[in-house]
């Protein structure tokens, strides 16, 4: 009965996918790359959207840091999501033209919230 | 004080049965992007590779005629989440109020068919994306094709 009611706290950390990186994703150069070289650096993307008879693909990699404390009656908790993402986009014959990347995976943060 | 006792003891004992609970949520779900980097990109003059590489990679690509639209997107948000209960007499209440937060604010640039930027908007992405979209393009398609 007592130790139900003594604060507590959790950290949780989860990830989706993959890691990718700025080293993997400059294996990729537009107007030299094709679909084949980028399923061959990245594998199997998790979106392609149809764009006309183009097409761009998405590649994803999120971590999610969750902390959190228990003070009784009152819950204080923190959830940062961070991801890294690149796309790459296709002309007609799936010559890559463009690649945009961001890699902010690794500034996840526990932050627990003290307002 | 003693005679104030009942009335206070009157009010306070229908609330020894309840219940007050809290919760203070705070969210932080991706970066947003450089304001600057959304003023540099000019309509009618901007391309993809500009918009690739002063924004990085965007939340999503959307297919939006012959053309496409590209969003980024990011969140922070503080919120309360209060729960109350109590039993008074044989009746037991609840309440609970919370002040979520569920837009996701962010920036969304349209291109055409040659990939040069033709608007770009800011707001909740929620509005920015639900426009109607128009008809999809097939290109080449120059009439009803019968199979061969």
């Amino acid at each position: 009965m007592a130790i139900s009611v003594l604060p507590g706290c959790f950290f949780s950390r989860s990830r989706t996918n993959p890691e990718l990186s700025p080293e993997l994703a400059s294996q990729i150069i537009p107007n030299q790359s094709t679909a084949g070289d980028v399923t061959r650096v990245l594998g199997a993307p998790n979106e392609v959207v149809q764009l006309g008879l183009r097409t761009a693909w998405r590649y994803e990699h999120t971590v999610e840091k969750q902390s959190a404390a228990f003070l009784v009656f009152l819950g204080l908790r923190g959830v940062d999501t961070q991801s890294d993402r690149v796309w790459v986009f296709f002309d007609t014959d799936g010559n890559v033209t463009n690649v945009g990347t961001q890699f902010q995976a690794s500034e996840a943060e526990y932050d627990v919230p003290i307002f | 004080m003693d005679s104030q006792l009942p009335l206070v003891l009157a009010l306070v004992a229908p609330l020894l049965g309840s219940c007050v609970t809290g919760d203070y949520n705070q969210t932080r779900v991706f970066q947003p992007v450089p304001a600057d980097a959304v003023a540099s990109l000019e309509v009618g003059r901007a391309g993809l590779e500009d918009a690739l590489s002063g924004l990085g990679a965007p939340l999503q690509v959307i297919e939006l005629g012959a053309g496409a639209a590209l969003a980024w997107g990011w969140k922070e948000s503080a919120d309360w989440n209060i729960t109350g209960s109590a039993n008074i007499g044989s009746v037991r209440g609840r309440i609970q109020y919370a002040d979520a937060a569920l837009e996701f604010p962010g920036v969304v640039l349209f291109f055409d068919r040659s990939w040069t930027l033709v608007a770009k908007e800011e707001g909740f992405l929620s509005d920015l994306l639900l426009k109607p979209q128009l008809p999809r393009l097939v290109e080449g398609a120059s009439g009803p094709a019968g199979d061969a």
